[in-house]
């Protein structure tokens, strides 16, 4: 097999993929749900700049809006940017991963390309990459408007700060501010969580194609990703709870008569050695959401582990 | 592994060809030869392993023990190159029209891109659905599909086609033209057909070749002529007689002779392995037994089928 005629198979899925119907709901739903944190502020904002041009002398702006706008705005973004990207991107790739794979198998039509003259690896890795680049498309959709609406709602702002300028944050990533500035400090968080999502996606869509294959059911696959949640959730709740402070602190007293005090020690290095371990699934729902290095490996160990298990059921298994 | 050969005279080369479902065996040692140029016609009672045995040749299920060498071929992911098949009903992607599933075939099938569009028109054009083709699957009906696979399976003019029950579900103006499609591309466009059905009448009209497969193991094969004439061989005879018990009794006489009774079509079907109607006449007659019409009766592709799989 030539790379030509895998990147024309390629090319052939991932058209396949972007003309279903769930996939381009899910394209604008992506972006839709990206953009209703930073919306929210924006009508935060508008509230606030009107209310600020009303004020009366003497009067703060606590007494016209009954919120912290800061506090307000973090918020929102925080919960726009998990709820799109570890929950509804998520849901959707699985949905998408059983679509390409596992509806494939129930319509047969998976056995019409195993006729063709090409080896099963690349019609599993052209599925693959063009789940991928689904995924990049919906990320650089919302990255570009947000973007796009940043340079509108910013552009000729004066130097200082206003609640006009504020809403640059309705690049969520802060991209534009970024790209103007090219000062490392800045731009480094936002690549960090692009890259975070995008690694975390490459993830969710190999767990996805993994259980399509091996389930062979849409209904499966999804459930498949309910699973992930749960045992992620699981995991980091159960070192959540040993790890928090009232646990170290009580912990020794209540099991003093089966645990040596000084066994605590130990047990906590190894809490805190396993929590670096999580995979970043649920980034910011798990008490230990920082990213390390360690939980990169097992994302990394996650996603090449759900391919080659697809791959190897791919290569034997008999097709409808 | 051996390259596919141009000039190799064996289309199809099935040797000991096995596959089990845990206890069962669905496919038996199965050995079959197709040649260059043949319609195969593969045939089994339901339930005889044709298509567990084509899915096994095609390599989309496993096979326990085996080999299977298209054009002389054994890599079968390489060999898919000289061949089409259909298997079963055609799926297609319904929600795409006929022409964009044939062009993502053609990507599958790793035609050059500028191909694409003129092989389409091309296959579109042969099996009758110029016009039809930007429509999208799910508006066809189900003799438009089979056509449709048939020319998904002419993409890239392979040179061995294998349809499993490529009239299935058909009407008989559908089977008519689906036969002569068939037909068609063996005799113009020097395809190699491998078929299975078990439609006999059909296969008998348009094959040259059959084997015949029950249990998962090859009963008989062979050219179809052949056959039919060694079962014509065996001697059958039909003959009328006003007097049924009369024609019996001589019948019964004749050494070496037995016979099947039609009460109702007040015939007599005679089996002598060493007389001809001329003969078993001349005998009726010197027994004053009346006889109202005599004549060999012609084997048939069914009579072959039925004493194979009895």
């Amino acid at each position: 097999m030539t790379p030509v005629h895998f990147f024309h198979i390629y090319q052939a899925e991932t058209e396949r993929l972007f003309r279903r119907m769930t996939a381009i709901v899910g394209l604008v739903l992506s972006v839709l749900f990206g953009l209703a944190g930073p919306g929210l502020l924006l009508g935060i904002n508008l509230i606030a700049w009107y209310s600020y041009q009303s004020l009366a002398e003497g009067q703060s702006p606590d007494d016209l809006i009954p919120f912290e706008i800061v506090g307000s705005w973090d918020f929102s973004l925080s919960i726009s940017y998990y709820l799109r990207n570890f929950m509804f991107l998520p849901i959707l790739i699985f949905l998408l991963g059983g679509l390409s794979m596992a509806s494939e198998f129930v319509g047969r039509t998976v056995r019409e390309d195993v006729l063709r003259p090409v080896p099963r690896w690349s019609l599993l890795l052209s599925k693959w990459l063009a789940l991928l680049t689904w995924i990049v498309v919906a990320s650089l959709a919302l990255a570009c408007l947000s973007a796009g609406l940043g340079v509108l709602v910013t552009w000729g702002a004066s130097a200082a700060p206003t609640a006009w300028e504020e809403l640059e944050g309705l690049s969520g990533w802060d991209w534009f501010t970024a790209w103007m500035s090219a000062y490392w400090a800045t731009i480094k968080p936002s690549l960090i969580q692009v890259g975070v999502t995008f690694a975390t996606d490459v993830g969710f869509a190999s767990l996805a194609l993994a259980v399509a294959v091996v389930t062979r059911s849409v209904a499966a696959t999804v459930a498949g990703l309910v699973m992930v949640f749960m045992v992620q959730l699981a995991v980091a709740v159960g070192f959540g709870v040993l790890g928090l402070d009232m646990a170290r602190q009580f912990g020794p007293q209540l099991t003093a008569q089966w645990v040596p005090a000084d066994a605590w020690g130990s047990i906590y290095e190894w809490i805190d050695f396993f929590a670096r371990w999580q995979p970043p699934f649920v980034l910011g729902t798990c008490p230990f959401s920082d990213l390390t290095p360690e939980s990169f490996i097992t994302l990394s160990f996650i996603t090449l582990a759900s391919l080659a298990t697809a791959l190897f059921v791919f290569e034997r298994m008999d097709v409808p | 592994m051996s390259e596919t050969t141009e000039d190799s005279d064996i289309a199809l080369e099935v040797r000991a060809l096995t596959r089990r479902y845990g206890s069962l065996i669905a496919v038996d040692h199965l050995d079959l030869t197709v040649h260059r140029g043949d319609i195969y016609a593969f045939l089994g009672p339901n339930g005889a392993g044709k298509t567990t045995a084509m899915r096994c040749m095609l390599g989309i299920i496993r096979r326990d023990a085996g080999t299977v060498k298209i054009f002389g071929d054994d890599h079968l992911s390489r060999a898919r190159r000289a061949l089409g098949a259909i298997i079963e009903i055609p799926a297609f992607h319904n929600w795409l029209s006929a022409k964009k599933n044939l062009q993502m075939a053609c990507a599958y099938a790793g035609l050059p891109k500028d191909q694409w569009n003129a092989e389409v028109d091309r296959v579109i054009e042969r099996v009758a659905l110029k016009g039809r083709e930007n429509e999208t699957v799910r508006t066809y009906s189900l003799g438009m599909k089979q056509r449709l696979g048939i020319a998904r399976a002419l993409l890239g003019h392979p040179r061995l086609l294998l349809l499993d029950e490529p009239t299935n579900g058909l009407d008989p103006k559908g089977m008519r033209e689906m036969r002569e499609l068939i037909r068609s591309l063996a005799l113009n466009d020097k395809i190699t057909v491998f078929v299975s059905s078990h439609l006999l009448a059909e296969v008998q009209a348009m094959a040259n070749r059959v084997g015949i497969i029950q249990h998962g193991k090859l009963r008989a094969e062979g050219h179809l002529d052949d056959l039919l004439r060694a079962a014509d061989a065996a001697g059958r005879i039909r003959v009328h007689s006003p007097d049924l018990p009369k024609l019996k009794a001589a019948v019964e006489a004749i050494d070496g002779a037995s016979f099947t009774e039609d009460e109702q079509g007040g015939f007599l079907d005679v089996a002598s392995a060493n007389m001809d109607s001329v003969e078993l006449n001349r005998v009726l007659v010197t027994r004053e037994v009346p006889v109202s019409a005599i004549a060999p009766v012609r084997s048939t592709l069914e009579d072959i089928f039925l004493e194979a799989t009895r």
